[in-house]
């Protein structure tokens, strides 16, 4: 009587296990990974689609975006899990590398907040100049008004203006949802509200929402967008090459063209500040 | 350590007493209950239906909605935007960004569960119970609810798994309530929004608040459906 020994696995399982470990052992070497976290803002008006993939084809480092509000990407920062952070809210920011979580805060440009609305303007806020002003109008006419309500940067400014006017924002038409940008511009749309925005976002949204530009250019209004590396020192792990040379090549001549050239309907949406960093 | 410190800090949020928290639960409990209170009734009668009845095009709508099983919630609540808002066909019922407009969306999602599990529910059954009632001169739908009351567990596995699904998603409630405060804004859109916040912890106590809800209705119903029940 022939004894089979069943030694092992039959031929053709044997087969696709060897050729599984030839393929995981001849992986190529990765790209150099650099993990880059944004908020929504930059996402929405599409500034990252053209400068990531610019980056990428001038340094040969391959991005890894995460995007989310900005309490969650400066989290991701916080806990060292991304490389670097842009967002658009210097406190916090400013809060990570004094903290010792971030190495150094760079600028990176700049625009401005709206306050926008419907065509017919209940509160009458149309080509006013203060914004401080206009918010009290828009409280006392008791109009419809969408806030983000998510401790975004946008929501922060809102805040800030209504701390300045001296009200709590609470009343039947005012409505905290927990949005981005792009889908609180859309919820303002469908309610005729007013509402606050980036200049970016809303070149993007305008057209949908039929909401229009009511009152822009006071000072207070300003929005500046800034880039944190992320400390090396306290995150073993990061990837402090990568992140470098991200931002040199954010504050380079090149990339500073590409975010100034950059247009939304044909509009120029981002700035660049006037003295270097 | 963390989790320890998230578990107390959901039981801290829970006896806090805090409003808001009590007033998103209820929106949460409201719009999934009422949406299962639609659904129920209609998605059992066409399992029912589909599991006694022969007509052409039977076994196309049995994989239609078993395929349905899959649909991502986002996309439910994306259909029904386009529905709903200013400028589509149903505009002008202004349902965008309302509790309605998300029950309508919990409905939807929740009927190809109910009624693939009522399918299989009525298509186990011992045909006996259907024949005896039908014997003793019960009129189809005496005779069909005879059935179901013999498959009722596996019927209300259904109606828990329905309820599952719609009280933890979030992309159609989303999409079409908007996240408004004390409006349109439930325990999982609630958590998307603490998130976004960077408030991980809160947004696990506000899933593990979910989680007590969710047992204590387990709980009560495996009580009532008696010794049957909770075998």
């Amino acid at each position: 009587m022939k004894l089979r020994l069943r030694s092992g696995l039959p031929p053709l399982a044997r087969a696709c296990l060897a050729a599984l470990l030839c393929v995981l052992a001849a992986a190529p070497a990765a790209a150099v990974q650099f993990r880059l976290a944004a908020t929504h803002t930059l996402e929405d008006s599409g500034l990252l689609k053209v400068l990531i993939p610019a980056f990428e084809a001038n340094s040969g480092v391959k991005v890894r975006l995460s995007i989310g509000g900005t309490g969650q990407v400066v989290k991701l920062a916080a806990n060292g899990d991304v490389d670097a952070v842009l967002s658009h809210v210097k406190t916090e920011e400013e809060k990570l590398v004094s903290t010792g979580a971030g190495l150094r805060r760079y600028v990176v440009a700049y625009n401005d907040f709206f306050l926008v609305g419907p065509a017919q303007d209940p509160a009458r806020i149309r080509g006013m100049r203060d914004a401080v002003e206009a918010m009290r109008k828009i409280y006392e006419a008791k109009a419809r008004f969408v806030s983000r309500g998510d401790e975004s940067g946008t929501h922060l400014k809102e805040k800030f203006l209504w701390h300045s006017a001296g009200i709590v924002p609470k009343w039947d038409g005012y409505v905290s949802a927990g949005l981005g940008m792009g889908r609180v511009l859309l919820m303002a749309g469908e309610f005729r509200a007013y509402t606050l925005a980036d200049r970016a976002t809303f070149a993007v949204f305008r057209a949908r929402t039929g909401l229009e530009k009511l009152l822009a250019g006071d000072s207070r209004l300003y929005n500046e967008y800034g880039v944190v590396t992320v400390n090396p020192a306290k995150f073993p792990g990061i990837n402090f090459d990568a992140a470098g040379q991200f931002v040199s090549w954010l504050t380079s001549a090149r990339a500073q063209q590409l975010i100034a050239g950059f247009r939304v309907a044909g509009e120029q949406v981002f700035f660049i500040p006037a003295k270097a960093n | 350590m963390e989790m320890l410190l998230t578990i107390r800090q959901a039981f801290a949020l829970l006896f806090s007493g805090d409003p808001e928290l009590w007033t998103t639960i209820w929106i949460s409990l409201r719009v999934s209950l009422i949406a299962l209170a639609i659904a129920t009734p209609v998605a059992v009668t066409v399992g029912y239906a589909l599991a006694q009845t022969r007509f052409p095009g039977r076994r196309v709508l049995i994989v239609l909605i078993q395929g349905l099983l899959s649909f991502p919630t986002v996309v439910v609540g994306l259909v029904l935007y386009i529905l709903l808002t200013r400028q589509g066909p149903l505009g002008s019922w202004q349902l965008l960004f309302t509790q309605d407009a998300m029950i309508i969306g919990q409905a939807v999602i929740a009927f190809p569960v109910l009624a693939a599990f009522a399918l299989a529910a009525v298509q186990g059954a011992d045909p006996r119970a259907h024949e005896t009632a039908v014997s003793l001169g019960a009129s189809p739908l005496r005779a069909a609810l005879t059935t179901l009351l013999e498959v009722r567990f596996a019927v209300v596995a259904g109606v828990f798994n329905g309820f599952g699904r719609v009280i933890s998603e979030v992309g159609c409630a989303m999409m079409v309530g908007g996240n408004i405060a004390g409006v349109t804004r439930n325990i999982p859109t609630a958590i998307a929004l603490e998130t976004s916040k960077g408030d991980f912890a809160q947004g696990v106590a506000l899933g593990m608040v979910l989680m007590l809800f969710a047992l204590g209705i387990s709980i009560a119903l495996g009580l009532l459906q008696g010794r049957g029940g909770l075998k």
